[in-house]
């Protein structure tokens, strides 16, 4: 039996994965699959015992084999070079087997976690999409393609032409939820989707936090964004501390129940992060510099863009300040947004990309 | 004795001729009306018994037979009370006849409209101008109606009218006493519009108003979108008074509808200022489209030439608002009843309105958003695609700042606005004199060819809007007939960059799906 082929069977045994993690402490797969019914009885508890034994078959672990490969899945096991080395560790509790879609190298690259809350702000949008384009030139965006801020980093880090990697907490035939099924049909196509489930298994209501674990293995660090008191992303977090990665934390409003995590997370030391930079300084990279653009602005566009360096304006507070009609301020924001110059933050709310 | 009395009736906005036949006979007493009346029909019977009574003639018990021919078509209303009743008295030779007991020829010049009281007083009816414009056409030369229906009467040229307040005055111009028909007087263009609420009351909202103004410009529908509180209503109900004078053709369209609907206001006489309708989204179809048994109009008739405003969109029902996209594209309404099809003219320009998510507060600055994504896209998706289409500019409309609202800074006035909004509908109508369009709004694909044609610059800021903020295919003709109205806003023969980057900052939700 080839040792990739045993970890196969291992995954598809339905174990949980810290329980074969406890049973390969004590021996290798080629023992415990070659001395099974003698040795193994004494360690292994009944219904751990009979899931084995279902499996431990040559014939179903070849037509596994053969159905993930008719069906286009890809996998990786502990014993290849490829298995990506972060999540070797311990503390990560490794899965024996990753079966994944899209480009596993990538999951190689340093990669950081963007996490946070499904019922996202629009300002948690806006912070994502921003932190998110820079962070892409320098590090593979790990997330969970959950609605929400894990959707919105997916998508930024896409946008900026850079590596994403999505881990599901259910087998990849059952993507969810639907609304980002879009999402992740394009990041098979140029990203990494991962899970350590089979193909077949449906998510439930242990796997997502599971899955949380290995979002943060396989990063160096985790972002937090925006998290309520109680959030999944802080699990995640969690996960990370255990694990030894770093974490981030978006500073929020104080009275915003959307940033009662984060910032709960900076008290209790999380790094504050509120640009690209803070991170990319951290692990000391240079994220490539996109060339400032050169673009002719005329004398209203000029000015609308020296009233928004001074900071953020609506558009009301704009029209005064510049004394532009809102025909002439909708124009001139207009031709700034195009050029890159000028974001639309929250609605009417305008301030200097 | 047999009399017969001519009438007018209506289906739909077309009007036909009713001859009104009154026999008595010798027989048991009755009084019967046939010829498919309906229940306001048959009860004219009492109506017309008091209202005879109580002008001093006579109603003696006799075997009465009233005909309303043509007998195929169905007769609604009380609209041939006063025929029925100059009927019976001419078949008992108490009118219509000279002292010899000979009939008059009087009485044959004439038609007869009007509801009697039990008095005998001659009341409003609905429907007066449509049929009396129907009547001018098929020739008919005199028409008699009642008083308060005289305002709206006055205006229709080319027949002669003659208001009477009372059966005895019917009664008079039968028996041949000469009266004077009413005055005349041509419709009067303009003038103040009294509407509720002014542009310079509301507090900045300077990129929505600019929209309204476009908006009203070119007749584009519009969307607003914003936490509640915002003043998108408020916005919405400004519009009358920016919207641009009504057209005499515009003014007729309008009014006929409203009197058959029994709507117009009986002072005025006319509908002068654009319509403005909001039903409340409990709507039923019905009450939308217009239908029932009568096929009568609905609310997007009645808005007609003006504004058809509907306050929180997404809490209508999806099957009323699917109804709409039809009349949007064609600008009329065809109502089909298993009795009678009747087609209802409905150009109306969509005001809605609508809270970014279900509790209202998504994006906003001041309140807490408590909406999950799924719940945002699943509010949004209850207005579907096909409707979006149709809409040309959708603004984000933010909750106003306290500083703003005690600000004593006053904004433009609605007259202001309206006389720009008025020049640039000016440009509008030589453009597309002659063809069946009257607004930028209404553009047909070839017109948007010819009229909106891009100089290199708005070509380029086009395309790099589209590629920078993701938009969609759809958005692009909306784009162009925006641009070409602020074209005409600015009185520019054509469209250059800067008209088609500010039409770009009107397409919200389009950046949204970004």
């Amino acid at each position: 039996m080839l040792m990739s082929d045993l970890y196969l069977w291992l995954s598809y045994s339905h174990v949980p994965t810290a329980k074969i993690n406890k049973i390969l402490q004590k021996m290798s797969p080629t023992a415990l699959w070659d001395a099974f019914a003698e040795e193994s009885k004494y360690i292994l508890d009944d219904k751990t015992f009979n899931a084995l034994k279902r499996t431990r078959n040559v014939e179903y672990i070849e037509r596994a084999k053969q159905y993930l490969e008719t069906n286009n899945i890809k996998y990786v096991t502990r014993a290849d070079p490829i298995y990506p080395s972060l999540l070797m560790q311990s503390e990560v509790n490794p899965p024996p087997v990753l079966y994944y879609k899209g480009k596993i190298e990538i999951a190689r690259d340093p990669c950081i976690a963007v996490v946070g809350t499904r019922r996202a702000s629009q300002y948690g949008r806006y912070v994502t999409d921003r932190i998110v384009r820079e962070l892409a030139g320098a590090f593979t965006v790990v997330s969970g393609l959950a609605a929400g801020i894990d959707g919105f980093a997916h998508t930024a880090a896409l946008n900026a032409g850079g590596n994403t990697v999505a881990v599901l907490g259910s087998g990849i035939f059952h993507a969810s939820p639907s609304s980002n099924l879009r999402l992740f049909d394009e990041i098979c196509k140029s990203g990494l989707v991962l899970s350590e489930y089979p193909p077949d298994v449906h998510a439930s209501e242990y796997t997502f936090p599971q899955r949380n674990r290995l979002i943060s293995g396989l990063s160096k660090g985790v972002l937090v964004v925006e998290a309520a008191e109680r959030s999944g992303s802080l699990i995640t977090a969690n996960c990370a501390l255990e694990q030894g990665r770093d974490v981030f934390a978006v500073m929020g409003d104080v009275d915003k129940t959307r940033s009662v995590g984060t910032n709960k997370l900076i008290k209790d030391g999380a790094v504050p992060v509120t640009c690209a930079a803070d991170i990319l300084e951290y692990y000391s990279v240079s994220a490539k510099k996109s060339e400032p653009k050169t673009v002719a602005l005329d004398f209203t566009e000029q000015r609308v863009l020296d009233e928004l360096s001074a900071g953020e304006r609506s558009f009301d507070g704009l029209t005064e300040a510049c004394g532009l009609t809102a025909a002439e301020l909708n124009t001139a924001l207009s031709a700034l947004i195009i050029y890159g110059l000028v974001h639309e933050k929250a609605k009417n709310l305008y301030c200097v990309s | 004795m047999l009399a017969r009395i001519n009438s007018y009736a209506l289906n739909g906005l077309d009007g036909y001729g009713v001859t009104v036949e009154v026999d008595i006979h010798a027989g048991l007493p009755a009084f019967d009306v046939v010829g498919l009346p309906d229940a306001a029909v048959k009860e004219s019977r009492e109506r017309v018994r008091s209202a005879i009574k109580n002008c001093g003639y006579d109603f003696s018990p006799r075997k009465i037979t009233v005909n309303l021919a043509p007998a195929y078509t169905k007769k609604e209303g009380p609209i041939f009370d006063l025929a029925i009743a100059l009927g019976i008295l001419c078949s008992t030779e108490q009118a219509g006849v000279d002292m010899h007991l000979k009939p008059l020829d009087a009485v044959r010049e004439y038609a007869f409209l009007g509801e009697l009281s039990l008095s005998g007083a001659v009341t409003r009816i609905n429907g007066v101008m449509p049929m009396l414009i129907s009547a001018r056409e098929r020739g008919v030369k005199k028409i008699v109606i009642p008083r308060a229906n005289a305002n709206e009467a006055k205006y229709i040229h080319g027949i002669d009218v003659y208001a009477v307040e009372t059966l005895k005055d019917a009664v008079k111009l039968i028996n041949g006493e000469v009266a004077m028909p009413l005055e005349k007087s041509d419709i009067s263009i303009g003038g103040s519009v009294d509407c509720g609420e002014d542009l310079k009351y509301v507090k900045g909202q300077y990129s929505a108003k600019r929209a309204l103004e476009i908006a009203a410009a070119g007749g584009h529908n519009i969307l607003m979108i914003g936490a509640p509180g915002g003043g998108k209503t408020m916005l919405a109900k400004c519009l009358s008074g920016i919207l641009p004078d009504m057209t005499e053709r515009e003014i007729l369209e309008t009014t006929k509808i409203h009197s058959v609907a029994g709507i117009l206001d009986c002072e005025k006489g006319i509908v002068a200022s654009r319509p403005f309708r909001s039903p409340h989204h409990t709507a039923s179809r019905v009450s939308l489209t217009g239908g029932g048994a009568a096929a009568k109009p609905g609310e997007i008739s009645f808005a007609h030439n003006g504004v058809l405003f509907l306050d929180e969109l997404p809490e209508y029902p999806r099957s009323v608002l699917e109804i709409l996209r039809q009349p949007l594209e064609d600008g009329v309404v065809s109502v089909s009843r298993a009795s009678r099809s009747v087609e209802y003219p409905a150009n109306f320009m969509l005001v809605a309105s609508m809270n970014p998510c279900p509790c209202g507060y998504y994006g906003s600055q001041v309140h807490e958003c408590s909406c999950s994504t799924s719940q945002i896209q699943k509010y949004m998706s209850r207005i579907s695609g096909p409707l979006l289409d149709r809409i040309d500019l959708h603004i984000q409309v933010d909750e106003v700042n306290y500083d703003d609202l005690t600000s004593d800074v006053e904004a433009e006035s609605s007259a202001c606005v309206k006389e720009r909004v008025n020049a640039a509908r000016e440009l509008q109508n030589k453009r597309y004199a002659g063809t069946t369009v009257h607004s930028n709004a209404d553009m047909t694909s070839a017109m948007i060819k010819k009229y909106c044609v891009l100089d290199g610059a708005g070509e380029k800021i086009l395309q790099a809007a589209f590629d920078k903020l993701g938009m969609s295919a759809r958005a692009y003709t909306r784009i162009l007939k925006v641009a070409r109205t602020i074209a005409d806003l600015c009185g520019a023969p054509d469209i250059s960059a800067k008209h088609v980057a500010e039409a770009v900052m009107y397409r919200a939700l389009d950046k949204a799906v970004k």
